[in-house]
């Protein structure tokens, strides 16, 4: 069964399973035990089969889950990266200036030794 | 003299560095046009994120407490139960296990799986904000290297005693900047769009995963509502009189704590669906189009606000 046809059920059931107790109180209400008791045993089947349902989805899911963030991790290492070389780059301009002013002192510095 | 022709040698291979910078920063200037990143859209979209997110959580520990008090009372009041069944068996290094997994077990779990995959969206969408912010390349660096690069050109050229205006000097030392700006510039904007269009699929799946853990959780929590509703009954039938009040106010609570998680859910599953298009928006910020207002990201964020919103109230009713 698909995942979407499982949460479809598990809807299905749930809403079943509040009408089955909206029912039950009824009878107490108007003290039809043993109609509530009857209805109790279907109540019970009813919650086993949930609770089997809710188990496989989130089962299901956490693997889901881990599989997605193995991609978006590998995905943002690269994006760090990214960002990283672009950062390199700004320091590759910086030290071009810086270099530029350096060998315009030297320049100078020979300048005033030929004089 | 030999000397100050050596110096012309490094004079002009700096000023080819420099005219080199120039060159591709005219064409990539041309290139980039009007085109400009948003940078608020990226934090938006980031925030609105982080809101959802919470959301999600708050409605997951709502459910995760009903269905762990449903399991308490289903056990202790179950004469087939036996204590055993709750005993832990450890296995091999921090392994353990029960014999039979409670359901409140399993939803402990996906919190913490919801919580890494979150952490791990949540950190991609805040590296798109630091790629898109306009700090990563920061024109008023560039401004001052434009000064340093005016003020050492025209020490070297007076020394050099070369004839050149200052307003050429300055055009000259401005261009070559505003050059090298445009070319990291033109880097930052071509990795943002790779890093958009290629995590697209990963934000449908995303979005798709989160609405199907929303759908799980609202059949929980509809059938965990009805556990909630037992002891209160079987109070209520107990009792009679004023000491009913208690009872009502406690049905009368739990029904506003089911009501605003609903609300929530419902709320989440908008966002989440508004989650790939706002995503969309993203690179479409990156066109020269004027009229992107990022309408996605406006809906995702109105949609986030309204949860902020929700998310206090649940947290009130639950009190």
């Amino acid at each position: 069964m698909k995942t979407n046809d499982k949460i479809l059920l598990l809807d299905r059931l749930s809403v079943c399973y509040n009408r089955v107790n909206y029912l039950i109180a009824l009878c107490k209400e108007q003290a039809l035990t043993d109609e509530a008791n009857r209805l109790g045993r279907r109540k019970e089947r009813l919650k086993l089969e949930i609770d089997g349902l809710l188990r496989d989805l989130y089962a299901n899911w956490v693997g889901d889950a881990k599989a997605l963030k193995v991609k978006l991790e590998t995905s943002n290492q690269s994006m760090d990266e990214a960002i990283k070389e672009i950062e390199r780059q700004i320091k590759v301009a910086e030290n071009i200036v810086r270099a530029t002013g350096y060998i315009d002192g030297v320049i100078k510095v020979a300048i005033d030794l030929v004089k | 003299m030999r000397m100050k022709k050596r110096n012309f040698t490094t004079v002009r291979k700096t000023v080819w560095t420099l005219g080199g910078w120039l060159a591709s920063g005219i064409v990539l200037g041309l290139l980039l046009g009007c085109a400009s990143t948003k940078p608020d859209l990226f934090v938006q979209y980031h925030n609105a994120v982080r809101e959802t997110q919470s959301g999600v959580d708050a409605v997951l520990s709502l459910n995760y407490h009903w269905t762990r008090s449903g399991f308490i009372d289903d056990f202790s009041k179950d004469t087939n139960s036996r204590l055993s069944r709750l005993m832990i068996q450890p296995g091999a290094g921090y392994e353990w296990s029960l014999p039979e997994s409670p359901v409140y077990l399993e939803i402990k779990r996906t919190r913490s799986s919801l919580a890494e995959l979150n952490e791990a969206f949540a950190n991609y969408t805040s590296l798109l904000a630091r790629l898109a912010s306009r700090d990563l390349v920061n024109p008023a660096k560039f401004e001052q290297w434009t000064k340093d690069l005016n003020r050492s050109t025209t020490d070297a050229l007076k020394a050099l005693n070369l004839d050149v205006s200052s307003a050429e000097i300055s055009l000259f030392s401005a261009a070559s900047s505003e050059a090298a700006r445009l070319f990291i510039e033109n880097h930052r904007q071509r990795h943002l769009k790779d890093a958009i269009e290629k995590n697209q699929t990963n934000v449908v799946q995303y979005s798709a995963l989160c609405v199907s853990l929303l759908h799980t959780i609202r059949g929980n929590l509809k059938a965990y509502y009805v556990d909630q509703t037992k002891p209160i009954q079987e109070a209520w039938n107990a009792s009679a009189g004023d000491k009913r009040k208690k009872n009502t106010e406690a049905m009368l609570n739990l029904n506003e704590q089911y009501a605003d998680a609903m609300r929530i859910l419902q709320e989440l599953e908008t966002a989440y669906n508004a989650l790939p298009e706002a995503h969309a928006d993203l690179a479409r910020a990156f066109m020269a189009k004027p009229k992107t207002t990022g309408e996605g990201i406006q809906r995702l964020f109105s949609s986030a606000r309204r949860l902020d919103h929700l998310h206090q109230q649940l947290q009130q009713s639950g009190k």
